[in-house]
């Protein structure tokens, strides 16, 4: 079939509300209800950040802007909730994924409540200290020290209450989705636990970092989140378990292997033997690998939906998976691959380049993924009223516009700063004054993204509000 | 056990042990060890956040300049003036840049000095065209 009429298909099944559709009235077992609020805060988080970022931007390129906050801490509370709230998302998805697939309930429900107001009193905590100018140098992970240790808590509360879950279910050990999740859960714990230190030497510091900045995002949380997928995919459509949980396995093995030697890419230039150089480069493209195969997923389960009788939120659902898988081709695939080349890498890593790459590949395809998933849980009881589907659609167009545009400005951005800094070698505040007016239109795909999170986080929050006793 | 299970936790084992060696390996070659004045100052160039705005090693913020081979490019007399008088910081014509006290300033440049040592496989580049040029002067 001509690949674009059946896009164009699927859209106009996803997109139209169908009248024989279903309410969404979903069973939701105890140990589900308990996860709910790892999906609002997520949802809040996201406009926290977006928010203070456009703010943070305007503040690149406004002079003299009075904003309270100096940039550096602003810069720290943007790159530190954006690996918080997905790896909150990516939990309460554990949770409710491994009781949906493993068929039983969680080995303790009070433990998931209190590892959810351990991980909100350290969030706050650490985007507090931030306020005081607790720095301590490594980007993205940015907090005084208290605060590592309750993320480190929450990941072993996480990780126990998991384990235990699933050696309780017997009859439903060996599934290849829940142990995508646990791979993930465990390595979260793993690869945090030496980034909970301080390092004076700046090449340790850099290694040990990106086990973080790189591992969390591209191994633990996509582990758990195409595992999470997997098991929504196999509840929702009548995709065959056999053939999905194969391409599942496939991929994991992909992912593991090709996520934990392409860490090298981060490692060209910090001191470091030239090894990396051949290792990053290499396992890159065993990434990209994985990313088809999570393509032939989502089509497996798109086409395998009767969308007529699919509820709105849902279909919502669908529409941030289906735009993360795109982030996921353009950021991940071709973007990241691209700069992952340690020829054109050593011109432009420290661009805006490397800027627009994090954007569509932390949040595009990462963190799109985590907020469909929010979306699906928080409507299963609650069903969207046509107004805020709408609205839900609009806010969801906005916030992919704002994406896009974002992401090419910091791309045109990053190709000139290489070109005029490390090609004709232009000084660094000329390039910067070149720079502006890309910087500028940046921030206005800032506030429209923003813009975007504000209009269908407020339709979906307010959704749940409406039915919150139902979910008691 | 199952089968899925042992295949996932042998090819997750195998790989994070590779992994760690490789780690190891690049660990114990690391040079030169880091003089006392230098870890002080990496604790302020932390405490700062100035990673936030600058990038060292290949990393960190894009709105400033690199300061990897800093002490290559400038005096440490110019670099010294620097932190005693902070310039403004372009677009802004008031907020300046965050100045440093001579101790400190002391502390900074003996980190500096000891991250211009660092061997990055000569990154930053040196700007294409120059490097060509002086290819072609050599093969002249």
């Amino acid at each position: 079939m001509n690949p674009v009429r059946l896009l164009r298909k699927l859209a106009a099944k996803i997109l139209c509300r169908s009248k024989r559709q279903k309410a969404a009235a979903d069973k939701m077992s105890p140990s589900q209800a308990v996860t709910i609020p790892y999906f609002w805060a997520p949802i809040i988080f996201l406009v926290l950040q977006s928010l203070a970022a456009t703010f943070g931007a305007l503040d690149l390129i406004v002079p003299d802007l009075p904003i309270p906050i100096n940039l550096e801490t602003g810069r720290a509370f943007h790159l530190n909730l954006s690996v918080l709230w997905p790896l909150l998302g990516c939990m309460g998805a554990s949770y409710y994924f491994f009781v949906e697939e493993s068929k039983s309930e969680l080995h303790s429900t009070p433990l998931v409540v209190w590892q959810f107001r351990l991980f909100i009193l350290t969030t706050v905590g650490i985007l507090a200290s931030l306020m005081f100018g607790c720095l301590r140098g490594m980007e993205y992970e940015e907090a005084a020290f208290p605060f590592h240790l309750g993320i480190a808590a929450v990941l072993v509360i996480f990780l126990y209450n998991l384990l235990r879950s699933y050696f309780k279910a017997a009859k439903t050990r060996g599934r290849i989705t829940l142990l995508a999740i646990l791979t993930g859960s465990i390595l979260l714990l793993v690869l945090y636990l030496p980034n909970v230190f301080n390092y004076s030497q700046p090449t340790v510091s850099e290694l040990v970092r990106f086990w973080v900045v790189h591992l969390w995002e591209e191994l633990s949380k996509e582990l758990i989140l195409f595992g999470v997928l997997a098991a929504l995919l196999l509840k929702v459509s009548t995709v065959q378990r056999d053939k999905l949980e194969r391409i599942l396995f496939v991929q994991l093995v992909l992912l593991i292997i090709g996520a934990i030697f392409a860490t090298g890419h981060h490692y060209y230039w910090i001191g470091v033997p030239a090894f990396w150089q051949w290792i990053g480069g290499t396992f890159s493209v065993i990434q990209i690998i994985g990313i088809f195969l999570l393509c032939w997923i989502l089509y497996l389960g798109l086409t395998h939906i009767t969308w007529a009788e699919v509820d709105p939120g849902m279909r919502l659902t669908f529409g941030f998976i289906t735009a993360s898988v795109f982030y996921h081709l353009l950021g991940a695939a071709t973007l990241g691959m691209l700069i992952a080349v340690p020829q054109i890498n050593r011109y432009c890593s420290a661009t805006y380049l490397t800027s627009a790459h994090a954007h569509f590949a932390l949040y595009g395809a990462v963190g799109m993924l985590v907020q469909g998933i929010c979306i699906y849980v928080l409507t299963r009881k609650a069903e969207l009223s046509s107004k805020e589907y709408r609205h839900g659609w609009w806010g969801f167009a906005l916030h992919n516009a704002g994406l896009l545009t974002m992401g090419s400005a910091l791309t045109i951005a990053g190709i000139l700063q290489t070109y005029l800094l490390r090609v004709t070698g232009l000084d660094f505040l000329t390039t910067s004054t070149l720079l502006r007016p890309y910087l500028f239109v940046r921030t206005l795909g800032g506030a429209c993204f923003a813009a975007g999170a504000l209009l269908y986080g407020r339709s979906i929050l307010w959704c749940f509000w409406r039915n919150r006793h139902q979910y008691n | 056990m199952k089968p899925a299970e042992i295949w996932l936790i042998c090819i997750t084992l195998a790989a994070l042990s590779l992994f760690a060696l490789l780690i190891f390996s690049s660990l114990v070659r690391i040079t030169p060890p880091m003089p006392p004045a230098a870890v002080a100052g990496s604790k302020l160039w932390r405490e700062y956040g100035c990673m936030e705005c600058h990038s060292l090693l290949s990393s960190g913020g894009y709105s400033a300049l690199d300061l990897t081979k800093i002490i290559s490019q400038r005096t440490e007399a110019e670099l010294r003036q620097f932190f005693a008088q902070p310039p403004p910081m372009p677009p802004h014509s008031r907020r300046t840049h965050v100045g440093l006290t001579a101790e400190e300033s002391e502390k900074m440049l003996a980190f500096l000095r000891y991250v211009n040592k660092i061997d990055t496989r000569n990154w930053p580049p040196p700007p294409l065209v120059e490097e060509k040029r002086s290819k072609e002067r050599q093969n002249r």
